[in-house]
């Protein structure tokens, strides 16, 4: 009885660490280093180093959704680039990216992420999609982009804030989740 | 004979060659950098996309239930095609070719239907055609983007009124938010 136990726990645990390996990538940013100013910098994170562009992540501001939520400033119009999280490293055989944020408790919306890919070190990006979240900024919202890329492509990631573009750039959002599965 | 061919070939490549490239642009207007309106009657307020006119329109960024600040409110018809709040552009186009409209029932109202009706006008707002009425969400939970297009191979400048064609009401309390407007333009 034992035995079986134990054979059972075992297959459980194995179980466990395969669905473990599966190649998701899971970065809420809780434990990466700090970065208390707006301007290009870069951040350490679980998953690796990540470049913050107009862009900081902080544990002491009350008006963020939660302490270490990376917050995003909006462009100023609609033809200037807007503050952004992009990777610094490359991950094969992306497959999609999913993204939770909400809008930032003073500002007034609309609030919308587009994330990009980029097969060429960050030199050029490829939209893999938008999504507009709530005006009401009572929940998160969470969307899922399909990569379409080869299995063997090795992909950067970008997830920009497109909010309605705002002259003072306060249309900023809370970045709460980023999951990248790759094949 | 095959002189004639090659000269007719050459002169229909030179004659795509000659056809002047156009680019695409947008203007984008949220009016969150506009100047504040707080009552309805007709008035011009400038946005960062130009002059618009607001009749029976406002705009405002006081707590209200708006779906957010400065989301432009429109006031429902009366009666049918009867004082319908509507806005405006004060300015013209050239080259329109599309114009896409966000918009979605105010929170205080209850209306069987929340629609918006687009038209355009070659002679800087003396006539107008509509481009067709768009419904919305009757639940107030989505928004909606309301899309139309626009054959403009001339490249002809029009101007833009954005109406709200909800259902009709004596008391006008069928409005709408619009929360965004796009216009696609081609310029060579």
């Amino acid at each position: 009885m034992f035995r079986k136990t134990l054979c059972i726990l075992c297959l459980v645990g194995s179980g466990t660490l395969v669905f473990a390996q599966g190649n998701i990538i899971t970065e809420t940013f809780e434990t990466a280093t700090k970065k208390g100013r707006y301007p290009e910098g870069d951040v350490t994170a679980a998953s690796g180093k990540w470049l913050f562009t107009d862009a900081l992540v902080w544990d002491k501001e009350p008006t963020d959704f939660r302490p270490m939520a990376p917050r995003v400033m909006s462009a100023p119009t609609i033809e200037d680039e807007p503050g952004s999280l992009s990777t610094q490293f490359e991950l094969k055989g992306l497959k999609s990216v999913k993204v939770g944020f909400i809008g930032y408790r003073s500002d007034p919306g609309y609030f919308q992420v587009e994330v990009s890919v980029s097969a060429d070190k960050g030199q050029t990006w490829r939209s893999i999609g938008t999504a507009r979240g709530r005006y009401d900024k009572g929940r998160e919202t969470f969307a899922t982009f399909k990569t379409n890329a080869k299995k063997d492509e090795g992909l950067m990631v970008k997830v920009s804030n497109i909010s309605a573009p705002k002259l003072n750039r306060m249309n900023r959002i809370n970045i709460t989740l980023i999951e990248m599965e790759s094949h | 004979m095959p002189v004639v061919f090659v000269s007719l070939f050459l002169l229909s490549v030179s004659s795509v060659c000659a056809q002047p490239q156009s680019t695409v642009k947008r203007i984008h207007e949220t009016f969150l950098d506009a100047q504040n309106k707080n009552k309805y009657p007709a008035e011009v307020i400038t946005a960062l996309s130009g002059e618009w006119l607001f009749d029976d329109a406002l705009v405002t960024d006081v707590k209200s239930s708006d779906i957010r600040p400065k989301a432009p409110r429109l006031l429902g018809p009366r009666s049918t095609n009867n004082a319908n709040g509507f806005i405006s552009t004060g300015f013209d186009i050239k080259g329109l070719t599309t114009i896409k409209v966000g918009f979605i029932g105010y929170k205080d109202d209850i209306s069987d239907y929340f629609a918006v009706e687009v038209f355009v006008s070659k002679d800087g707002g003396k006539n107008w055609a509509s481009l067709g009425i768009r419904r919305g969400d009757p639940t107030k939970e989505e928004e909606t983007f309301a899309e139309y297009k626009i054959k403009n191979k001339k490249q002809e400048a029009y101007r833009v009124k954005i109406a709200n064609a909800s259902q009709p009401k004596s008391d006008r309390l069928s409005r709408i938010n619009i929360t965004e407007i796009q216009f696609e333009y081609e310029e060579q």
